[in-house]
């Protein structure tokens, strides 16, 4: 059976809808797929799937829902009915790592050397953006992370010196994960920008995960493809559909003008270019590595990432990206 | 594809100062027409109602005026 663009697209917004499902201890995984009816596929029902460890009667979902324990599957999401499967997964390892392969580094793990593209957050919210990448002092030369002004700071109050740990504290970074400290922003120039200087305690090279060495930096055309490497979404691509902008957004309750802002769509209705959690990565010309957007805010509906130009951050900043050998 | 910085901007700067302070209003930028690829300027509205409600013009300066509904928020 096959399943036209439009279709996954709206099947890929329902899943995002579902995603918070995932949060439960007792869901495994969340798909699109045939649905099923009495155990068996039927392959001209599509669903959204709940993959779940065990499958409960009536009487005990209820039970567990009341006491919190899980949470209960909406009959519907997003146009398309929901199916319960049990069953649970495991990774499908060869023999030879049973006994000797580590497990892959995610880019929630504590990283060493750290790149661009992984968890990253202040000392003080439980919560997580991404490590945008190297850069250095143009007065000093002191090796910096560079990342959004709400994800190094976040709070109007924050003090320089301010702890930044990897990866984030809802990644489980606390502080003996500290790889920086907040030295300066950006929102004065209302860029949400900042810069963080790095302890030593860990090597941050300049390379994007998955993506390869960053070479320089360059500025957004219409119709430029970019790629980025996120926390969230891991590796996504987009075209620069608008460039110059400047956005009315909220931070917290107080709405804030950001300026110079590039407006990235995704190349085909399938394709996602962001989420939350990718906040801080950096968008770089496919054609040439070279760094031209600092991504800070999206939308899920139509599916479109918002980033700073990167030339005007590193102005701001008074710093320099640090390129990849 | 570059656009022509100085016309564009100017009529952009318009709409800044006459929309951006409206609250359904979220961005207003520089894009291209995808059919003949010619400049325009696009504002970025929360809600479709809000685009009936602020009687954006059609054009500025020779250069025509698009809205998108999309609603941003920060991605952390």
């Amino acid at each position: 059976m096959r399943i036209d663009r439009m279709t996954l697209a709206h099947a890929r917004r329902a899943l995002r809808e579902a995603r918070h499902h995932l949060y439960d201890p007792n869901v495994t995984l969340i798909d699109f797929g045939h649905g099923q009816v009495g155990g068996q596929c039927v392959e001209d029902k599509l669903a959204i799937r709940f993959h779940v460890r065990r499958k409960l009667t009536p009487l005990a979902l209820e039970a567990a829902v009341e006491a919190r324990r899980t949470a209960d599957v909406p009959g519907s999401i997003g146009g398309f009915t929901t199916d319960v499967i049990q069953g649970t997964f495991h990774p499908h390892r060869g023999w030879w790592t049973t006994w000797s392969r580590p497990r892959a580094e995610t880019r929630a793990d504590r990283r060493d050397p750290m790149k661009g593209g992984i968890s990253i957050s202040d000392e003080r919210h439980n919560a997580y953006g991404t490590l945008g990448g190297l850069v250095a002092d143009r007065a000093t030369g002191a090796r910096m992370i560079l990342s959004n002004w709400h994800v190094l700071a976040a709070e109007w109050n924050a003090r320089v010196g301010q702890r930044i740990y990897q990866p984030g504290r809802l990644d489980g970074g606390t502080s003996a994960d500290t790889v920086a400290s907040l030295a300066r922003d950006a929102m004065g120039a209302d860029l949400d920008a900042a810069v963080a200087t790095l302890n030593g305690s860990r090597r941050l090279v300049a390379e994007q995960v998955d993506l390869g060495a960053v070479r320089g930096v360059g500025r957004a055309e219409l119709g430029m493809e970019l790629a980025k490497s996120g926390r969230r979404t891991g590796v996504t691509f987009g075209v620069v559909r608008g460039v110059e902008g400047v956005a009315n957004l909220t931070y917290g309750f107080v709405g804030r003008v950001i300026r110079k802002v590039v407006t990235i769509e995704p190349r085909s209705a399938v394709e996602e270019v962001s989420a939350g959690g990718d906040s801080g990565s950096w968008w770089l010309d496919r054609a040439t590595m070279r760094a031209v957007g600092l991504h800070f805010a999206g939308s899920d509906s139509p599916e479109t990432g918002l980033a700073l130009d990167m030339q005007e951050v590193l102005d701001q900043l008074q710093v320099d990206v640090v390129v990849g050998g | 594809m570059s656009l022509d910085p100085s016309g564009a901007r100017q009529a952009q700067a318009k709409l800044v100062t006459g929309f951006l302070d409206d609250p359904d209003v979220r961005l207003i930028d520089l894009g291209s027409d995808p059919g003949t690829g010619r400049p325009v300027l696009r504002v970025h509205v929360r809600n479709a109602a809000a685009e009936s409600r602020l009687r954006l013009p059609p054009e500025i300066d020779g250069i025509p005026v698009r809205v998108i509904v999309a609603d941003y928020g920060l991605e952390r």
